[in-house]
C-alpha cells in the first residue's frame, strides 16, 4: 500500500488537497490478522483490491467521525482515486443541511449499490480472489451464511462485497463501526513479499491474535462436522430398514 | 398519452430502480483483455531502493497525524473528512 498506491501521482493529490491523513498501528487490535513486517528497503509487489483485508484498513471520516467509505486491503491505485472521490461526494451529503437523517442513510446506500454498478470491467478484474482466500471463505461458509458468494455460489468480486457491506452501514458512528465483520474476508495471514524478500520481521502479539481466532473458527468447524456426520449416520439408520423393505 | 407518459416514467427510473438493487453473478462485466491486466500487475514489483524513495514521498507531501484524536483536531479547523490508515506496522518502518 504505501509503496504501490499511496504514491502514486492522483492519489497523492487527492489525499494532500482533500483530506486530512493519519495512520495508525493496529497491532495490539483483537481483530489484526497476521503478516511478516518488510522494511523500508525491501520490495513493494502488486496484488489483488482486499488483499490482506484483515491486516490493513482504510477508513474515510468526516470530522466528526462518522465513517464515509472504508475498504480492506490493499487496493490498485485507480480503484483507490475513484473511492476517495465517492467518500468526498459522501461526505457533502453528510453535510447536507436540507435532508433528513433517514433521508440521508437512503441516499448513501443508493450511492454505494450505484457506485459498484458503475465500476470498470478492470477494477472487476483486479477484485478477484486468490485462491487461499477462497479456501478460507468456503471454510468459513459452512458455519453460517456468508455475504461473500452470489446465490448461484460463485465468490462475489472484492469490490462488490465491500459496497454492499458499506451500503448496509450508512454513516455509522466509528465507535459502534465493526471493523472486524466489516474486513472480514479470507484468511487472517497475508503475506505475498515472502515470496521475493523471504519472511520478514515477526509481529508476536498479531500471529497470537489470529492464531487465537484461527483456533475459535476451527472449533467451531469441528463441531458443526461432528453433527453433520451425526444427521448422515442417523439418516444411514433410518435408510437402511426402507432398502430391506424394498 | 397516459401510457406514453407510463413507459416514458418507467424508463426513466429503469436504471436508479436497477442500481439499488445489489449485483448478480450475471451482473459482473468480464473481458480476457482486463483479467491478463490484473494479472499482470499481480507481477509487478518495486525494487527496494525504488519502494524507499516512494515512502519518502508519501512522508514527505502528507502531514500525517498519529492518531484519530489529532487528526480529528486538524480535519475541525479544515472542514476536511479524514482517510485513516490502520494497518499491521509503521509508516516508516516495518510494516
Amino acid at each position: 500500500m504505501r509503496g504501490v498506491s499511496l504514491p502514486n501521482p492522483e492519489v497523492l493529490s487527492l489525499l494532500d488537497d482533500k483530506f486530512v491523513v493519519a495512520w495508525t498501528n493496529i497491532r495490539r487490535k483483537k481483530y489484526v490478522g497476521n503478516s511478516y513486517g518488510y522494511g523500508l528497503t525491501d520490495s513493494a509487489v502488486g496484488t489483488t483490491n482486499g488483499a490482506g483485508a484483515h491486516n490493513v484498513q482504510i477508513l474515510m471520516l468526516s470530522p466528526d467521525l462518522h465513517v464515509l467509505h472504508a475498504l480492506p486491503g490493499f487496493w490498485h491505485p485507480q480503484d483507490l482515486a475513484r473511492e476517495l472521490r465517492l467518500a468526498l461526494e459522501l461526505h457533502r451529503l453528510w453535510r447536507d443541511q436540507g435532508r433528513s437523517p433517514e433521508q440521508k442513510r437512503d441516499m448513501y446506500r443508493r450511492l454505494q449499490l450505484s457506485a459498484v454498478r458503475h465500476h470498470p470491467t478492470e477494477t472487476f478484474a483486479r477484485s478477484g480472489w486468490q485462491g487461499f482466500d477462497v479456501h478460507a471463505e468456503t471454510t468459513k461458509r459452512k458455519l453460517g451464511e456468508r455475504d461473500t458468494f452470489f446465490a448461484q455460489g460463485r465468490v462475489k468480486p472484492i469490490n462488490v462485497i465491500v459496497h454492499e457491506r458499506m451500503a448496509s452501514r450508512p454513516f455509522q458512528a466509528l465507535s459502534s463501526f465493526d471493523i472486524e465483520s466489516f474486513a472480514d474476508i479470507g484468511k487472517k495471514f497475508y503475506d505475498l513479499n515472502a515470496q521475493v524478500d523471504g519472511r520478514g520481521k515477526p509481529f508476536p502479539t498479531a500471529a497470537a491474535a489470529a492464531q487465537r481466532a484461527d483456533a475459535k473458527l476451527y472449533k467451531e468447524l469441528g463441531k458443526v462436522m461432528k453433527a453433520e456426520a451425526r444427521e448422515r449416520a442417523r439418516l444411514g439408520k433410518l435408510a437402511k430398514p426402507a432398502k430391506m423393505q424394498g | 398519452m397516459k401510457q406514453l407518459f407510463c413507459v416514458a416514467l418507467c424508463v426513466a427510473l429503469a436504471p436508479t430502480l436497477t442500481a439499488q438493487r445489489p449485483m448478480d453473478a450475471e451482473d459482473v462485466p468480464h473481458s480476457n483483455k482486463s483479467m491478463r491486466d490484473a494479472r499482470r500487475f499481480q507481477q509487478f514489483k518495486l525494487e527496494g531502493r525504488d519502494t524507499l524513495a516512494a515512502v519518502r514521498r508519501v512522508r514527505k507531501e502528507l502531514r500525517w497525524h498519529p492518531s484519530v484524536a489529532s487528526a480529528q483536531r486538524a480535519a475541525a479547523e479544515s472542514g476536511r473528512p479524514i482517510v485513516m490508515i490502520q494497518a499491521l506496522g509503521d509508516l516508516n518502518g516495518f510494516c
